[in-house]
């Protein structure tokens, strides 16, 4: 699982900047070359991390300066996206390739710290093997559940809630899940 | 394994940033990128119930010898949660049964995953006792890690009742080729003041505080003009007393844990007493300078009790020996064969003489070397030869002339064959 983990730690994050290749070339390019480098880098001081976080962040600038508000105050568009939407969707990449570069942190740790005290490196491969597998299928899985919602919300033409009211259900919603989990990994 | 709980926190905040830029960008493909961290809460979420782990332990024996193996059964039961278990099962580190068994087969600490099934292993491992000592299983420790780092890892031990004993390496000697047996024959030798009594009749005699009351003789006692209680006197069991004197100083360390003087000598205690006590010796233990004794007596129950008392001896860092004084009294009544085991060097003579001065016998001293066993620990296959051992010669001059020496080195020489010299200096001896 450890090629696995490399190799969706290194691909995802430049996913969203093949999308820009159409608007300018050159720079998507140099982008993905930047990108993919740090990857590597990180790879070599044993966090893949940095590539996703890089990506990241990179992308909510471009994004931010092509679209939307900002734009719009200094009208001014830095790097004019064909399909916007597509690079905006795309950013789920990056966010599924920095849980998977965590994992492939946490994969290497226990590798570590287990390999030096007794374990049975067969047992401890395949235990942790297994974990990895379970934890990328509910990635997965989380994925295509998102599709499908954000899919069931553009089919859905006649909007159900006014954005204020969407907005709010949201905040309430993050709220509670949020001040459950800390609740939960503070009392345990 | 903080690393896991990183990712609940980056599950958290990465919603917010999302939707701020969601709303910044006015996108709603974005809603994807806000979607996804939170359902991955909540699968993480749903599969976050604390486990009920179930661990338990059995072994083949509970009485070993050194060098021994123990066949350890671990069982696993794991109902409930979703991530990793640690398992460590004893001998866990920096308790007495880790420096007592090393492992030879099999593993004591394992990982196990714990799916949406539940889980029922079975481990089996194999430890070889290296030491004596009584043994606690103490406890197995364990720990489980939640898959995505929800909560806290749970970490908690649970305690094992029962204990092993490990007991020195002795070795049985059927047959003594030395003489054993004192010379002259009944009834010129005294029997020992301090054995058992026989069912052998002796006397009727007059009695005296201290005597057992079934032995008094009613009617010689009705018979008596005076009216003077009167005892039946037996003979005593055991043909001589033999005194062993363990040195525990410091010196008896010397070597490897496993691997010492004070090990060694030990086994040549237990080894030494169940000969001599095979041939109806009372035998008595006294540790030097402080520590258990057993007053000297015969049977097989006084081979169990010395064995309990060796069990526990350690060696010690001590400053100087006193003498005691029921040692001191029992010598004077009852004239026993003197066997001091100790390790003769530059620290121990002038306390050993100290000892020694003050005993009212002969004694004899076995010298254990603990130079080629230090050596084999360093080179692999060092032969016995003397080069090892430096001259002992000028260190025994200065012991006084009652006592004589017998070297050891338990590396190159077997104890049957020390055994067979010991017997023959006690056959010269009584």
């Amino acid at each position: 699982m450890r090629q696995v983990l490399i190799t969706l730690s290194l691909i995802l994050p430049i996913i969203p900047f093949i999308a820009i290749i159409p608007s300018s070339p050159l720079l998507s390019l140099i982008i993905i070359g930047i990108v993919f480098s740090t990857g590597l880098i990180g790879l070599l001081i044993n966090n893949l991390a940095i590539e996703s976080w890089f990506s990241l962040i990179l992308a909510l600038i471009i994004s931010l300066i092509s679209q939307g508000y900002i734009p719009f105050i200094f009208h001014v568009v830095l790097i004019p996206l064909q399909n916007p939407e597509l690079f905006n969707g795309l950013v789920i990449m990056i966010e599924y390739s920095l849980v998977s570069s965590q994992l492939y942190k946490s994969y290497m740790k226990y590798i570590k710290e287990f390999g030096s005290r007794g374990f049975d490196k067969n047992e401890v491969n395949y235990a942790l093997n297994n974990l990895v597998k379970w934890i990328m299928s509910f990635l997965t899985i989380a994925l295509a559940i998102s599709l499908t919602i954000y899919y069931i919300m553009v089919i859905i033409t006649i909007p159900l809630v006014d954005p204020f009211t969407a907005l709010v259900i949201f905040a309430i919603t993050y709220i509670t899940i949020s001040r459950y989990l800390l609740t939960k990994m503070r009392s345990s | 394994m903080k690393e896991t709980s990183k990712i609940p926190l980056l599950l958290v905040l990465l919603p917010i940033v999302m939707a701020a830029i969601a709303a910044l960008t006015a996108s709603k493909p974005y809603m994807l990128s806000v979607l996804f961290p939170l359902i991955i809460i909540v699968i993480a979420l749903s599969l976050g119930d604390k486990p009920t782990i179930l661990l338990s332990l059995s072994t083949d024996k509970n009485v070993m010898y050194v060098d021994d193996e123990l066949n350890i059964e671990l069982n696993v039961i794991i109902h409930g949660g979703f991530g990793l278990l640690i398992v460590r099962a004893p001998p866990i580190p920096n308790t007495s049964m880790a420096e007592g068994f090393e492992l030879v087969k099999g593993n004591n600490v394992h990982m196990v995953f714990k799916g949406f099934s539940n889980v029922n292993r079975k481990f089996t491992y194999t430890l070889r006792a290296v030491k004596r000592g009584n043994y606690s299983l103490d406890s197995i420790e364990y720990t489980y890690y939640h898959m995505l780092g929800i909560h806290e890892p749970i970490k908690g031990s649970i305690k094992l009742e029962g204990d092993v004993q490990v007991i020195p390496k002795i070795k049985i000697v059927r047959r003594v080729l030395g003489i054993v047996k004192p010379r002259q024959g009944l009834p010129r030798y005294p029997p020992s003041r301090l054995g058992p009594y026989s069912t052998e009749f002796k006397s009727v005699r007059n009695y005296v505080s201290g005597d057992p009351y079934k032995f008094i003789n009613w009617k010689a006692t009705a018979r008596n003009p005076g009216h003077k209680l009167m005892v039946n006197e037996y003979e005593r069991e055991g043909l001589r007393t033999t005194i062993i004197l363990l040195d525990v100083g410091w010196w008896m360390r010397h070597g490897t844990v496993e691997e010492n003087p004070l090990e060694y000598g030990i086994s040549l205690v237990l080894s030494l007493s169940r000969v001599l006590l095979r041939y109806g010796y009372n035998v008595g233990l006294w540790t030097i300078p402080i520590g258990p004794r057993v007053i000297p007596s015969s049977g097989i129950a006084q081979y169990y009790r010395l064995l309990r008392e060796l069990m526990t001896i350690r060696a010690l860092p001590i400053k100087g020996y006193a003498m005691d004084l029921a040692l001191y009294r029992l010598i004077q009544e009852t004239d026993p064969a003197l066997i001091i085991v100790t390790n003769v060097n530059k620290e121990s003579i002038s306390r050993l003489n100290d000892t020694i001065n003050q005993l009212p016998t002969r004694a004899l001293a076995i010298d254990i070397v603990p130079e080629t066993i230090l050596m084999r620990n360093l080179i692999k296959g060092t032969p016995c030869a003397q080069w090892v051992i430096r001259n002992r010669t000028k260190i025994y001059l200065a012991l006084p002339k009652n006592v004589k020496v017998i070297t050891w080195d338990p590396a190159c020489e077997g104890i049957g064959s020390l055994i067979a010299k010991i017997s023959t200096y006690l056959g010269r001896w009584l």
